[in-house]
Formats: C-alpha cells, structure tokens, sequence
C-alpha cells in the first residue's frame, strides 16, 4: 500500500477531484453551458481540479479546440453564479479543454475521441481515468454505449465511469431495457445515473436533519403524522422546449424521478451507517414499498393537468397548447398529482400528496409534514367564521426559494381569555443568510469522479419508481382529457382538490 | 441603535436588546411585511482597542460574518477616550437576502472601557452570552500577545478569553517570539487558539497537498532533500514559520527560510526539491499563486485569503485542530 499523503487537512481542504479525463457528449448544449461547465470552472477556482485533468467535448457542430474553449469561457462569465471569474484561473483552466467535432452515429466519431483522449493523457497524465458524460438527446444514450462498448472504450488501466443524464427511460420498460443495454457495456458500480435534486444541498440537509437529531425522528411515523403533502411548482410555462415537454409532461418530468426521490429521502429508514450503499439500500427499500395502483384507482388517485390561456399581472400568457412547438391538441399533463401510499409499518395508512406543474402562483418547492391534532381539542382558534378547532402542527422543509424549515404551533393569543392562535417557528439555512452553497452538479461532479455514488440513483431506484408511476402513465395513455383544465397563474384543476377531499384533507397553500 | 450609552449592566443590555426586537417586529408589521428572523449560532466577540487601525474593515467584516455565522456580536473596545465607567450600545445588524422578503436580523453589543476599567468587562460579558452555544472571541488587542501588556487590561482580557470556546487571534505584525509565546501559554491551559496567519496558509497547503496526490511517486517524497521558504518582509513572519513546520513534519528535510523581492506581504515561495523533480509554488499577484510541478505549469486563486474569508474558515473549524496543533508544537524547532 502507497503510503498516506502527510499534507491531507480533511478539516479545511475540499475533496478534490482525482487525476481523470471527462468526456462530454452533448458539449454545444444548454446543459454544458449553463451548468457542467460553470461547475467544473467553480471547482478550478477552488483549486479542486488538479493539473492531471482534461475534458474533451463533443457535438457536431464543427470547431477548433481553441474555438471550443473561447464560447465554454463566453457561457462561464455569463453563467457561473455567485463567484467570480478569475481570468489567470481560467487561461490555465482552458488548457485542459479539448473538443471533437463529429456526429455520435458516425464510428469515426469515437476513434476521433480516443485519439484525443490518449493526446490528453499524454500531455496531462489523467492517469487513464476517463469518465463520460451523456448530455445529449436521450434518444443517443442507447447508440453511445454501444459504441463505447464495441471501441473498447469501456475498459483500460485507469477506471472508467458513464454519468447518464434524466430522462431514464421513457416508462417501466424502457427504462429497463436502457439499464440492460448499459449493463452489457458498463458494470452498475460505474453507472452514475443523475438526479441533481439529490445533490442540492436543501435535499441533503433533510437527511441531517432526521438523522442528526434525536428529537424529530421518534414523530416521523403513522402515530404523529396525518399526511404529507410534497410540491414543486412553477410559474414558468414551457420556455421555448414545448417540443421536449409534449412527450415527457410533469408525471414523467418530475413525479417519477424527483419528487419520488424526495419522497423517499423524507421516509426512508435511518441507515445503519452513512455510506453510498446503506443510503440507497434504504432509499429503493422505501420506493419499493410504494403501493402500486390498480388501474381502476388511477381515475381516485391521480390527477392531470394542462394549463390554459390567462392573464397574470395584467400581461396575457398563452395556454400549453398555444406555445411554440405544442400540438394544438395537445394530451400532455403540465400539471400532475398523485395521492400516494407507503405499505410498511411505519407509514401505513398516510397519504402522501404529490403535486408538480407548470404556470402555477409560484416557483416553490416544499415537503408539509402535517401532524395529528393533539386528541383532545381544548382550546378554541377564533377565525372569521366563528371558533373552531385549531389547525394542528405543521411541519414545513423548505427547498427553494427559501430554503429552510419552519413549524407551525398554537399560542396563546395576549391578552385576557385563553384563545389561541398558530405562529410559524421559522429556520432559514446558512444558504439564505446570503452564503454560497454549492451548486447540485458541483456536488454530483465531484462525487462521480471521486467514485461516491451515494446521491446517485441506482438501477433497482430507477425502476421502482417507474413502476409506481406506470399504471398512472398506462391509464393517461388510453384517456381523452378535456383539457385545458387550470388557467395558468392557479394552483392546478379542481381535481386536485376534490382528490384531497375524498380523504378528508386540503392542499395548502405554499 | 439604542442612542444613548447604557450602563454595562447585563440586565440593561438585555432589556435593550429585548427592546431592539420588538420595536423591529412592529416596524415590520406596520409594513405589512412578514416579521424578522432571528438567527444565532454562536455568541462572537471581539476584543479591541485604539492600536486597532483596521477596526473599521474588521466591523465590516464582522457585519459580512453574519450572514454565514448569524451570533450574537459583542465588540469590546479598550479605549484611552472612553469615558468612566462600562458603557454600551445595542443594535441589530438586519438585511435582506437578495429577493427575499423576509428581513433577518442579528444583534451586536457595543461595550467601551478605559483599559484600567477591564476588570469588570468579563463579569459583564459572562452575563450578555448567548447561553449553550459557542463563545468565540476575536482577539484584536495586539496588546494582548506582547509580554508587556497593562497588567489590570491583562487580567480583565483573560476573564473573557476564559470564557471562550476558541479563541481567534492574527500574529501578523506582532513580533513573532513573543506571540507564538504567548499562544503557548494559552494552549498549555487548554485552550483552542487559531491563528489567521496560519489560516493564510491553506491555498498554499492545499495546493501541495495535492500535487502529492498527484505525485506518481508519493514516494519520491522521501527523497525530498531542498525546502525553501521565502517571504518578502523584514523578518520571517510567523506564517513563513508555520509553512516550515508544517512542511518539516511531513519531509524528512530542514526548511530554509529566506527573504525576498517580490509580491507579498508574508509568504512569497515554496520550493520542494528531490533528485529527479521539484514543485515550486510563486505568488505571482494579489490572487494568484503559479504551481510548477516539473516542467508544468498552473495558475491557482489565492481564493479564501481576505478578512472576511479567513474569520469564515476559522469559525467553521471550532473545535480541536491537530494540523495546526502539530505544527504549531514543530515552530519552536524552526529558525528564522
Ligand atoms: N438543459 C437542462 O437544464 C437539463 C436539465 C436536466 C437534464 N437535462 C438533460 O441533459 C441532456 C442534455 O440536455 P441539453 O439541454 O444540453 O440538450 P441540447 O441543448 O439539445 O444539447 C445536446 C447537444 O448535443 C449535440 N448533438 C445533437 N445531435 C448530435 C449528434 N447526432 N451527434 C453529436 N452531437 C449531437 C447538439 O450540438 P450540435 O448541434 O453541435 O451537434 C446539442 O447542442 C438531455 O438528456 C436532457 O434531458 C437537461
């Protein structure tokens, strides 16, 4: 065994990154300009790239590896986000940057991109590390793979890491499939399937949270919790990918990977000890226990939605079906909600609301804990209405904007007589005190190259939460929906709200 | 701001304070905003006087720690001009997140004394912490780490250094032997004491811990026969000191220290040689460092190296630091 690098200071000093190239499929996109880029930029500047890295790109667009690093440096300055930009930082930076023009279908493509790998191992000693990253289309990952696989690219002295972006898969079946191809070139253990919720920063604190302190975890069960109910809205509309949109809708674009995985970060059991393979253990045990529905209880526990023409501040907007590149006819789901159920001990019987859309009041992205009201109702809440009794404890993990977590109880309202009225205990992380936290692919980056596969989600998550939302998908599929059904700037259908109402509950209002 | 000086009695102060707060929250419901948020972590204070010639940037840095470290802020200012008796002033220190409605305030204490009147700056201060969290103090009395000091100033800064979880102190400046002296003398008593000097170091110490990694032969390490250090001020500066310690501890070779022309203050080279390699680290400007392992070449930010950032690193790292403790017991060894 080598022997340990003295001048480790793990108390002030970043993991960094390894010695390792990174191949970029998909480097002319949005995804590389806005977000692998800026990332991989911050981590220079924080003097976590260590001078052994490269990163090849690659689209079709033809370009010099000059040209390619002018317009990734023109997407850093515009994009990077509460950091600065370091010119010096940058001109070394830019040295490790390589580009391959050439079309993924072409073989030659892939030759190309080994030459330039072995150039870039010759000039920066990456230690025949190569991770490869899919941001293209998702309709390449299939033919990627494969010809990774038949160049032999999937093997060598250094190890070899695929990073494959969201979607997963189009439903149960492909998504199945897509991980028996991967698996026929790639081992599970070098397949780092992304989820970037899981790597913001407000995800990982809901783990500190529940595990860190003694006091919350013994409520966090069907004895002391009512219902749950989990959001994630926008008040954007589609913004100019009505095409992609059309065939993913909210179900699939946010329910089936997201929000789930939030969902289970929320319930899963402790893991005995924090490591990548006990926390998805207890991840995919929870998603498993999922209850999966009958298709003749799709119509009582699920809800579509697509948004229609309004006006919003007095600014006319255009339904789902009037943006650009939408059939005018539309079927897809802007708007989606599910009445979920957990079938273990601990949460039998709890509904948990999911809800996700687009043109809703507000970007927002929260879990409501509701508790149980305490079983005797002593005091009285005055209201507009009269008396009543008070509205029980909730507890709220705020993700975005705020990120924070705020309780609500009852107290005494002054004054003489014991009326009560609730007030919201409110904690905003360190991030909303105007820190910087670091960006999801930040986190994600660095783990994938480190090998930390923790915040990544494995093949038997994957398709447990395909299978809880296929027989939704199967039934949307064969249904003609009378949309649109919510005018955009409201908080979704009325279906919605009936849906809770069959259980007794009301969505609140974030 | 409460205007008028109170008298430094811990009920006073938190009578005051209680004041702050609700006046704040009415201001806010009157607006009709949500109301203020109250954060603490830790209770922060930091100890002053008239030698102080950066108080100003370091208020400001305080105000800018806020927002990472929400606490409870109390300045104690040793001051020739201040008059009899303890006197403070209270306030909160509020702002708002970018777009964010919601105000979030923090509370600072303001406490003046003649340095003879310090003696009764600690039984005050013992009553105005925030209780069951952290106590840090900001030590900016050079004074305080010269053999020298006023003995009634001595003995009333030691009360409220005793309360201290960390003490934080910057030798920058200060004539290093008797600093470093000092710094003993309190560690020896138990205490856990950072060094912003020290803290200064990190882009340096990061940077060499990772060309090691990198090092096909970490092995070539124990072949490492040169190290040098240059600084560019007069004399060795305490974190010259510290960069040779660390590094002794590490290498099987003794550190050369040196003086220099070029960009500083403080440190300005590392050079590491062996037989067959060398890794060079050259402060080429304000930010930046030039890494050269062999024959190649990178530019690394010295980012983390302001005020503001290096309080920040320090009051994450609050508890035992055995690096610095283990460099910090190698200095002794180390000659300027
Ligand atoms: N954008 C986001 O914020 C976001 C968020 C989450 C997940 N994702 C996922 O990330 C992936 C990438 O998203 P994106 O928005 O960056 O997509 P994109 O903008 O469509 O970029 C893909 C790039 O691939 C290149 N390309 C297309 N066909 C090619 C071919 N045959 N051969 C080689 N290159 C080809 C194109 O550049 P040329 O024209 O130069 O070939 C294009 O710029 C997708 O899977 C998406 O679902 C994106």
């Amino acid at each position: 065994m080598a022997d340990a690098n003295p001048f480790q200071d793990p108390l002030r000093f970043e993991r960094r990154v390894p010695p390792c190239a990174i191949v970029i499929f998909g480097a002319n996109g949005d995804l590389t300009k806005r977000k692998l880029l800026p990332a991989l930029y911050r981590l220079a500047y924080e003097r976590r790239i260590p001078q052994n890295f490269a990163m090849v790109g690659n689209s079709r667009t033809p370009m010099s590896d000059e040209d390619f690093r002018q317009k990734m440096k023109e997407s850093v300055q515009k994009f990077i986000e509460n950091s600065p930009f370091d010119e010096s930082v940058w001109e070394s930076f830019e040295q490790t940057l390589y580009y391959v023009a050439g079309d993924l279908k072409d073989t030659r493509c892939y030759q190309a991109i080994q030459k330039k790998l072995a150039e870039a191992e010759q000039q920066n000693q990456t230690g025949d590390n190569v991770l490869y990253y899919l941001s293209t289309q998702p309709s390449y990952y299939e033919i990627v793979i494969e010809q990774l696989g038949k160049h032999t690219m999937n093997r060598g002295k250094g190890w070899r890491r695929i990073v494959i972006e969201k979607p997963f898969g189009h439903d149960l079946a492909s998504a199945h499939k897509l991980n028996q191809q991967t698996h026929e070139v790639f081992p599970e253990e070098d397949v780092y399937r992304i989820d970037h919720y899981l790597g913001k920063e407000t995800v990982q604190n809901i783990l500190a949270f529940r595990f860190g302190n003694g006091i919350f975890e013994p409520l966090w069960n069907r004895r002391y919790v009512n219902n749950v109910q989990i959001t994630a809205a926008e008040s954007i509309g589609v913004e100019g990918r009505g095409a992609y949109y059309q065939e993913a809708g909210a179900l699939r674009d946010m329910i089936q990977n997201h929000l789930l995985q939030v969902m289970a970060t929320v319930t899963m059991e402790p893991p005995t000890v924090f490591d990548a393979t006990n926390v998805r253990d207890e991840r995919a045990k929870l998603l498993r226990a999922i209850r999966v529905m009958k298709p003749e209880q799709v119509p009582l526990y699920a809800v579509a939605g697509q948004y229609g023409p309004a006006k919003i501040g007095g600014q006319q907007v255009p339904g789902f079906r009037q943006e650009e590149g939408v059939d005018p006819e539309s079927q897809t789901d802007t708007y989606a909600a599910g009445t979920f159920f957990v079938d273990n001990w601990r949460w039998a019987g709890v509904p948990f609301y999911i809800r996700s859309g687009k043109r809703l009041p507000k970007r927002v992205t929260d879990i409501a804990i509701q508790f149980n009201a305490p079983p005797l109702a002593m005091f009285q809440q005055e209201t507009r209405m009269g008396p009543r009794a008070p509205r029980p404890n909730l507890l709220v993990l705020r993700i975005q904007p705020e990120e924070g977590i705020s309780l609500r109880f009852l107290s005494k309202s002054p004054g003489s007589g014991m009326r009560v009225r609730p007030v919201s205990m409110d904690f905003n992380y360190g991030s909303s005190f105007g820190e910087r936290s670091p960006s999801a692919y930040e986190t994600l980056l660095v783990d994938v190259m480190t090998g930390d596969p923790t915040l990544y989600t494995r093949q038997d998550m994957v398709e447990a939460s395909w299978k809880v939302v296929q027989p939704i998908l199967d039934v949307w599929q064969n249904q003609k929906f009378n949309f649109p059904n919510y005018d955009a700037g409201t908080w979704g259908p009325r279906e919605s709200d009936e849906m809770l109402a069959r259980q007794g509950h009301v969505w609140r209002t974030p | 701001m409460s205007s008028v000086a109170l008298p430094a009695q811990p009920e006073r102060i938190m009578k005051e304070l209680a004041r702050v707060w609700t006046s704040l929250a009415e201001e806010e419901r009157h607006q009709g905003g949500p109301t203020v948020l109250r954060a603490c972590a830790m209770t922060l204070i930091v100890a002053t006087d008239d030698e102080d010639e950066e108080s100003l940037a370091a208020s400001q840095t305080l105000t800018e720690l806020m927002h990472a470290h929400p606490s409870r802020a109390i300045v104690l200012r040793s001051s020739d001009r201040a008059g009899e008796g303890l006197s403070a002033h209270v306030f909160a220190q509020c702002w708002k997140p970018f777009g964010k409605a919601q105000q979030i305030c923090c509370e600072q204490i303001e406490i003046a004394a003649r340095p003879d009147q310090w003696l009764d700056v600690g039984p005050t201060v013992l009553g105005i912490i925030v209780p069951d969290l952290p106590v840090v103090v900001w030590c900016r009395q050079k004074s305080a780490l010269r053999s020298s000091a006023n003995d009634r100033a001595q003995v009333g800064l030691e009360s409220v250094l005793s309360l201290a979880t960390k003490t934080i102190v910057d030798t920058r400046g200060i004539p290093v032997p008797e600093a470093l002296a000092r710094m003993r003398e309190w560690k020896q008593r138990g205490r856990i004491v950072g060094d912003l000097e020290w803290t200064r170091l990190t882009p340096w110490r990061q940077t060499i811990a990772h060309a090691f990694e990198d090092f096909d032969a970490l092995s070539e390490l124990k072949n490492i026969r040169t190290v040098e250090i240059a600084y560019t001020d007069e004399v060795a500066p305490a974190s010259a000191l510290y960069a040779a310690a660390w590094l002794e501890n590490g290498i099987a070779a003794n550190a050369a220290l040196r003086r220099e022309e070029g960009f500083g203050p403080g440190l300005h080279r590392i050079s590491l040689k062996s037989g067959n390699t060398s890794i060079e680290l050259e402060r080429t400007g304000p930010t930046c460092i030039r890494l050269n392992v062999g024959d190649k070449e990178q530019q690394i930010s010295m980012a983390g190296s302001s005020l503001y950032e290096l309080m920040h690193e320090e009051l994450t790292v609050l508890g035992p630091d055995a690096v610095f403790d283990a460099a910090f017991e190698k200095v002794g060894e180390i000659r300027s």
